[in-house]
C-alpha cells in the first residue's frame, strides 16, 4: 500500500484506537471488530515515536509539526523529517492515524 | 508491564501479549470501555474458579442501564487493594454493591457503582466459550456465595466427579 503524506494535512489518531501512556510508554490498542482486545495486536512507540505522537493535537499540519520538532530538538532537520515521515507512514498504513478531515 | 521482542529502533513496534496488571490494566480497561466498546483480556488468578480460571480470556462490556444485577460477574476496583478484580455481585447495601470472588472465603467487599468498570459477558478457555456461571444460574451461584455455601457445594461436586458413586451390581 502506498501512503502519500501531505505536508498541509492534519493527522490525528483514529477513533478506532485507544492510546494511553502507561508506565512511561504509549500503548496503542486498536479497537478491531469494535473490541479493545489485549489478546490481539497491540503497539508501542519508541522514544522518538512518543515525542511525535504527543504532538498530534489535531490542529498542527504535518509541516508545522516538523517545524516544531526542528525548533525543539538538536537533530538535523533532514533526520527529523525522515523520522516523522517514517512513523506517520507506518501509523497511516496500520490505520492508527487518519487525516483529520476523514477522521 | 512487559512486552518481549520489541525492537527499540523501530518507531512503532507490534507487541504480542501484553502483561499488564494493577493501575495499568485498570487504565486500559477504562480507556476502552469509555469509548462504549467491549474490552477483551486474559484473566489472572483463581478467585473466580471454577467459573473463571487463570488464563481464561474475558470480554467485558461497559455498564449500561439498568445497573449490574445480582449474580452478574463484574470487573471492579477492589476497595482494599485498589486492584482491578473480576468478582461476582452478591448483594446491595444502601447504594453500594457487595462483590465477592466465587472461590474466596472472604465476606466480600462493598463498593460504589463508580468502581464497577463493566460486566463480564463472555469467557473463553482454550478457544472455546465457557459461559457457565454467567447465565440464569448466576443468581443461584450468587445466593450460595452470599450464604457462604458455594465453596462447600463446589468441593462436594468436585469430590463427586473424582469418585463417582458406583452402582451396586444385583446379586
Amino acid at each position: 500500500m502506498t501512503i502519500n503524506l501531505s505536508p498541509d494535512a492534519v493527522y490525528v489518531p483514529s477513533q478506532d484506537v485507544v492510546a494511553r501512556e502507561i508506565e512511561g510508554e504509549i500503548i496503542i490498542v486498536p479497537l478491531a471488530a469494535g473490541i479493545g482486545d489485549m489478546e490481539d495486536e497491540l503497539f508501542t512507540l519508541n522514544p522518538t515515536g512518543m515525542v511525535i505522537w504527543q504532538k498530534l493535537d489535531g490542529k498542527k499540519t504535518l509541516r508545522e509539526l516538523i517545524e516544531e520538532l526542528i525548533h525543539d530538538y538538536d537533530a538535523a532537520p533532514e533526520e527529523i523529517e525522515k523520522d516523522v515521515a517514517g512513523l506517520m507512514t507506518e501509523l497511516l498504513k496500520r490505520k492508527i492515524l487518519v487525516e483529520a478531515s476523514s477522521g | 508491564m512487559k512486552h518481549p521482542a520489541v525492537d527499540p529502533s523501530e518507531p512503532i513496534a507490534q507487541i504480542g501479549e501484553l502483561a499488564v496488571s494493577g493501575p495499568a490494566l485498570r487504565e486500559m480497561i477504562q480507556a476502552v470501555l469509555q469509548t462504549g466498546r467491549p474490552f477483551r483480556f486474559k484473566a489472572a488468578g483463581t478467585s473466580m474458579s471454577p467459573f473463571i480460571k487463570n488464563g481464561d480470556v474475558l470480554t467485558i462490556r461497559p455498564l449500561s442501564s439498568p445497573p449490574p444485577a445480582f449474580g452478574d460477574v463484574v470487573a471492579c476496583i477492589h476497595p482494599d487493594t485498589n486492584k482491578t478484580v473480576v468478582h461476582r455481585l452478591i448483594g446491595r447495601q444502601n447504594r453500594r454493591y457487595l462483590v465477592k470472588g466465587d472461590n474466596t472465603r472472604t465476606l466480600g467487599a462493598l463498593l460504589p457503582l463508580k468502581d464497577i468498570l463493566g460486566c463480564v459477558t463472555k469467557v473463553e478457555r482454550n478457544g472455546r466459550h465457557v459461559d457457565w456461571g454467567l447465565g440464569p444460574e448466576r443468581r443461584l451461584i450468587a445466593l450460595f456465595s452470599r450464604w457462604r455455601l458455594l465453596l462447600l457445594i463446589l468441593s462436594f461436586l468436585q469430590r463427586l466427579r473424582r469418585h463417582p458413586v458406583q452402582e451396586q451390581p444385583y446379586d
